[in-house]
């Protein structure tokens, strides 16, 4: 389980293709299972979809009608009201958020990946516990401490929450990324003259340019998804888009349309990020345990 | 290269200082709240009150509920996503032709909001929804998934497995094709099945990684939040109320403050706990491969 030996890529390692063979007949059931994984893991999210783009009195109507005209009624709802000055308030907090834990993580990742001894994994197990926790347990005493300073429902607030929520993310992921950086290269930008700052800023970081991206998507998709916190901390002013979505579920019925409306408007950057970084994903999802 | 005590300090000082004052200030709130009654609907005999938090934790039946609700939903959810994600890495790494356009698709779920995706299911789940239409197809009478007591509790869990099975099924396609194969090719020419191949020589090969895997879904699915709240709220009554709904409903529904806190405590202890094995574990597994 060293970092060079398992990787989360294709790209990395590739086993040899197999091309045509005379077990062919084998490969159909094989390229059945495929189908029925792509099927669970895709209707959910076409359903999502096809509500959304479905008039109100044909909500509840099974068999769904995949082929029946769209109506966008549902998304202008939505666009008309305060859900985009949500949107706006991901994007904001995401991307700040995002700026100062990669600025963060790099440094001190790369800090842990050059030291040796105990204090290095008391760090890195502080660390952990931040990724591990519940947020629930959190919640409570930051959620007294913000409301004692004022700092309820302002960026302020929530982005310094988002900060430590992600930063262990952050810092196991860099770590690993910089481990993988060979020291002598290191070395040599020493004997050029650079100082320490100098050999991270101009050699380690480049060659790390694929981690901060890969650690850089990672923190925005979660930050960007994160519900609890926003939900305890926001009311209307700096409220996220996953707060809008309880607002949809009433007492007694579901605004099912707007709401799978507002929720395609708010996965799709995470999807589209998500895509992009796959290679590096899983190693991120584990808190930079499993490389 | 060795970095010197100055640049070591001044690159993780930031950090350090801040899980100092988001991390340690509130551990040491909980533990000061922890002794003290302090409901923000009931303020009559607010104060310190030494352990009687704790003797009405150890008594409250709903807590110990809770905590075997955790126990379900976490062992539901490894349940059906550790051996699901083992066969679809295993399809994976037979790089069937659309193998690439695979791995995207399994992308999807790991990347959706968990409020998203509760709601998405809340939906298919409903009675007379998208689940029970299926279900019908085949002769199946569905029973309402999210308004039976323990079953939607077990619903959810599903849910929980849909998401991150492909995470499970990604990180073990990469250790797979870690696996020596020119053992595998030998042990193929003398004729085992893939099943014996699975079990006798991939299962063993990756199993530091297998254990990592399903201790890291242990923690998630136990600190999960957001599908449970959308989906059932805890309900039908108090039958999926699981750690976290138990622990958010005391603190900020009833506003139970120092109750919540003695909740939350034994909650991070629990964690910890686990937390200290992950950490022991890594090492380990780390010692044998390097």
């Amino acid at each position: 389980m060293s970092s060079q030996s398992i990787r989360s890529t294709s790209a990395a390692a590739p086993a040899p293709r197999r091309r045509f063979h005379p077990r062919t007949l084998w490969q159909v059931p094989q390229y059945g299972m495929m189908i029925i994984v792509s099927l669970v893991c895709l209707v959910p999210v076409a359903i999502m979809l096809r509500i959304a783009l479905t008039p109100q009195v044909d909500w509840r109507q099974m068999p769904i009608d995949w082929f029946q005209p769209a109506t966008w009624k549902s998304f202008e709802q939505v666009l008309a009201s305060p859900f985009l000055h949500s949107l706006l308030n991901s994007f904001i907090i995401a991307l700040i958020t995002t700026l100062i834990v990669v600025v963060l993580s790099a440094m001190g990742g790369h800090a842990l990946a050059r030291m040796r001894g105990k204090n290095k994994d008391r760090f890195l197990f502080v660390v952990l516990g931040t990724r591990m926790g519940p947020a629930v347990v959190f919640g409570l005493p930051i959620y007294l401490l913000a409301s004692s300073i004022g700092l309820v429902d302002t960026y302020v607030g929530i982005i310094a929450v988002y900060i430590v929520y992600n930063l262990a993310f952050g810092i196991w992921m860099m770590h690993g990324f910089f481990l993988d950086i060979p020291g002598e290269v290191e070395e040599a930008g020493l004997m050029d003259g650079l100082s320490e700052w100098g050999v991270f800023r101009r050699v380690s970081l480049p060659m790390a340019a694929s981690g901060v991206i890969a650690t850089a998507t990672l923190v925005f998709i979660l930050t960007w998804n994160e519900f609890f916190y926003a939900f305890v901390l926001t009311q209307r002013t700096a409220s996220t888009f996953p707060t809008t979505i309880p607002g949809y579920f009433g007492a007694f019925q579901v605004d099912w349309g707007p709401m799978f409306a507002a929720s395609t408007l708010g996965i799709l950057p995470p999807v589209i990020f998500g895509i992009l970084a796959r290679k590096w994903l899983a190693k991120g999802l584990s808190g930079g345990l499993v490389d | 290269m060795i970095t010197s005590k100055k640049y070591t300090f001044f690159s993780l000082a930031p950090s350090a200082l801040i899980f100092l004052v988001v991390l340690v200030f509130p551990t040491l709130y909980i533990i000061n709240l922890m002794f003290k009654k302090e409901s923000l609907t009931k303020p009559a005999g607010n104060g310190y009150i030494g352990f009687d938090n704790f003797t009405r934790l150890a008594g409250d039946e709903r807590f110990w509920a809770a905590l075997g609700q955790s126990a379900i939903f976490s062992g539901v959810s490894l349940a059906v996503s550790i051996p699901v994600g083992i066969a679809i890495a295993m399809l994976i790494n037979r790089r069937l032709v659309g193998h690439g356009l695979f791995r995207i698709i399994l992308i999807v779920p790991m990347v959706l909001a968990p409020l998203v995706v509760g709601a998405i299911f809340r939906f298919m789940f409903d009675s007379n929804g998208f689940i029970s239409w299926v279900l019908g197809l085949v002769g199946i009478d569905a029973p309402s998934f999210l308004s039976l007591p323990g079953v939607s509790l077990v619903t959810v869990a599903f849910v929980d497995a849909w998401q991150w099975t492909p995470f499970v099924a990604i990180v073990v396609a990469a250790a797979m094709e870690t696996v020596p194969q020119n053992v595998m090719e030998a042990a193929r020419l003398d004729g085992i099945n893939a099943w014996q191949e699975l079990w006798h020589f991939v299962l063993p090969q990756i199993r530091p990684l297998l254990v990592l895997v399903g201790l890291i879904r242990f923690m998630d699915s136990f600190r999960e939040f957001d599908k449970l709240f959308i989906m059932t709220n805890g309900g039908p009554g108090t039958s999926s109320e699981t750690l976290p709904i138990y622990l958010w409903r005391f603190a900020f529904q009833y506003l139970d403050m120092g109750y919540a806190a003695a909740v939350g405590f034994v909650v991070l202890v629990i964690i910890s706990i686990v937390c200290t094995f992950i950490v022991k574990f890594f090492k380990a597994s780390k010692g044998v491969s390097e």
